[in-house]
């Protein structure tokens, strides 16, 4: 996305239901806005989303916001392996999810133990090709396990945006084809 | 492709009269939109047309059209069908709250971990297991979205817990509750409610309970009318609270002090014409000495909704009938608005923040009052020779 302003908490709470065990939303240092204040606003999202994820048993600290990762790379880098490393320490610690409840279905696709990156709710890139009601979803739960042998920690960047198309922007996209229609 | 929908909602019976659109609370302030028309347009086969277009969103699901149909036609049932057909053909509402709530009816339906229950208040005493279960629903999770304008919707279930104490009852609140499935059910998504049934009868099953009470009749209409038509009867009994409370207050468990204020009562759709609970709440109130309920014009089958539902399209339409619905209750003379459902808490509280006349009443959910009432001294303030204004309910903060 173009500012951490325009995360929306359902973004990261879709992206823990399709799997992620982690969202690290990256954002620009304290101060440093381009748009003068989106990474402030976006605190208050991610407050509120770590609250809604702690009544449904998530670890709010699978939930981080991070103001200093702008344009040092290195920094980044660090950043990511350290929460990475963090997430990786909760993991078997108490409401974890427990295999044998999650159903069937998502079990045998995209195994827990997979650490995706999350979806984004913007994707310019939103795929004419796609079609059917159930095509989106499972091209995003498909790509879990990929990514799972990747990377660890999860985020959002530019570069992934485009890979992966988020199901709410697919179902709009499709809305507006109709409306042509 | 509606086919189907209009044989189980007879809307083959339709006379084409109009009561409907006249009925709906909606079409006064959008009048393009008419269920009259959308039937009609079904009847013609129009229906692929009809799930593009907004007005497919605009339903309350409020019930009043069908509820004064001379033909019976069940226009809820309809609207949910088209939307489950908008739905699979790629068309949705737009989502309020910038969708974080149905995020969170997605995340409950695949979730596996166990809720968390560290909001209970340390004085609400509830058990691991035990004959009656408080099923909680939402209402955690409007607790951290709807803190900052003003409705404790924590409070409420902590209300809850605490009358239910009352009566000698240590409810379950269970770990492992799963969402009801509602406003899925209501916005076209159906898919979800067989599983989610499933869960939520295992998990009472698994507590022990034989009652399930309710604070949110959305819950309790889900339970009690759709959870069979997917599930089979269900193996034990649902109760809103009020109803709960009502038996309770008769066999004399629970009584309330006095609380000297002028009071309206809001009949929630899913409460009133879905499940024809219009009494208990009133009984309730009427129990609690000092209380004067005082009704709305529209009252009862009659209860105009409360402008919103299942977090679909919150617009000018839906805030101008929550408008309507407060200056209705403020004109009856009362200074608190009592409902039995916390959306209606929700909706109407967020109308009140932006109403613009200085008529305003107070938005209170019943357990909260019930619960403030079980608290208060008994007698009246003139017996005791305190003023009528320390016992008045505050109205929410």
């Amino acid at each position: 996305v173009d500012c951490a302003g325009v995360v929306t908490g359902a973004a990261i709470i879709k992206a823990f239901s399709s799997g992620a065990d982690g969202v690290l939303v990256a954002a620009c240092g304290r101060g440093d806005c381009h748009y003068s204040n989106g990474n402030e606003s976006c605190e208050r999202v991610v407050e509120e989303t770590r609250g809604l994820l702690k009544v449904a048993g998530v670890q709010p600290e699978r939930l981080r916001l991070d103001l200093s990762s702008d344009v040092d790379g290195g920094r980044f880098v660090e950043l990511l392996e350290e929460f990475s490393a963090e997430i990786s320490s909760l993991r078997g610690a108490p409401p974890k999810r427990k295999p044998a409840k999650k159903p069937a279905k998502a079990k045998k696709v995209a195994p827990r133990v997979a650490k995706k990156a999350a979806a984004k709710k913007t994707g310019k890139a939103a795929p004419k090709k796609v079609k059917g009601k159930a095509a989106p979803k499972k091209a995003k739960k498909k790509a879990a396990p990929k990514k799972a042998t990747k990377k660890k920690a999860t985020k959002k960047t530019a570069a992934k945006r485009a890979r992966k198309p988020a199901r709410k922007t697919a179902g709009k996209t499709r809305t507006r084809a109709g409306r042509k229609r | 492709m509606l086919e189907g929908a209009i044989r189980e909602t007879k809307a083959y019976y339709c006379l084409e009269c109009g009561i409907c659109t006249g009925s709906c609370p909606v079409s006064r302030y959008h009048p393009q939109y008419s269920p009259r028309i959308m039937v009609e347009r079904a009847l013609l086969d129009d229906d692929e047309a009809m799930l593009s277009e907004r007005e497919c969103w605009d339903c309350l699901t409020c019930g009043t059209c069908s509820a004064r149909c001379p033909s019976t036609v069940d226009f809820n049932e309809f609207t949910r069908a088209l939307r489950t057909h908008a739905r699979e053909s790629g068309f949705e509402g737009t989502d309020t709250h910038a969708g974080i709530l149905r995020a969170v009816m997605e995340l409950e339906i695949g979730r596996t971990g166990a809720r968390d229950v560290s909001w209970v208040a340390e004085d609400a005493d509830v058990s691991a297991k035990g004959t009656v279960l408080f099923y909680t629903g939402c209402l955690p999770y409007y607790g951290v979205v709807f803190k900052e304008l003003g409705v404790d919707t924590v409070g409420m279930a902590n209300s809850t817990i605490r009358l239910l104490n009352a009566c000698g009852v240590k409810p379950v609140v269970s770990r492992d509750e799963t969402c009801c499935g509602h406003d899925l059910y209501w916005t076209g998504e159906p898919a979800a409610i067989r599983k989610l049934a499933r869960r939520n009868i295992k998990m009472i099953a698994d507590s022990g309970a034989e009652t399930v009470v309710f604070a949110c009749p959305e819950c309790y209409a889900m339970f009690r009318t759709v959870y069979p038509r997917f599930v089979g009867d269900l193996p034990f009994d649902v109760q809103h609270l009020s109803e709960f409370l009502k038996a309770r207050t008769e066999s004399g468990e629970i009584s309330f002090g006095w609380v000297g204020a002028k009071v309206t009562y809001q009949d929630p759709c899913r409460l009133g014409r879905f499940l024809g609970v219009y009494e208990e709440p009133r009984e309730l109130l009427a129990k609690i000495p000092g209380l004067e309920l005082l009704e709305m014009p529209r009252a009862r089958s009659e209860a105009l909704c409360c402008g919103s539902s299942a977090w679909v399209g919150c617009t000018r339409i839906n805030k101008s009938i929550q408008k309507e619905r407060l200056a209705e209750a403020a004109d009856t003379g009362a200074t608190t608005l009592v409902t039995s459902c916390p959306k209606c808490s929700i909706h109407l509280s967020c109308a009140a923040k932006d109403d613009d006349t200085t008529r305003t009443v107070g938005i209170r959910f019943i357990a909260d009052v019930l619960a403030e009432a079980m608290a208060a001294e008994s007698g009246s303030p003139a017996e005791k020779g305190e003023s009528a204004a320390e016992t008045e309910p505050s109205t929410e903060e």
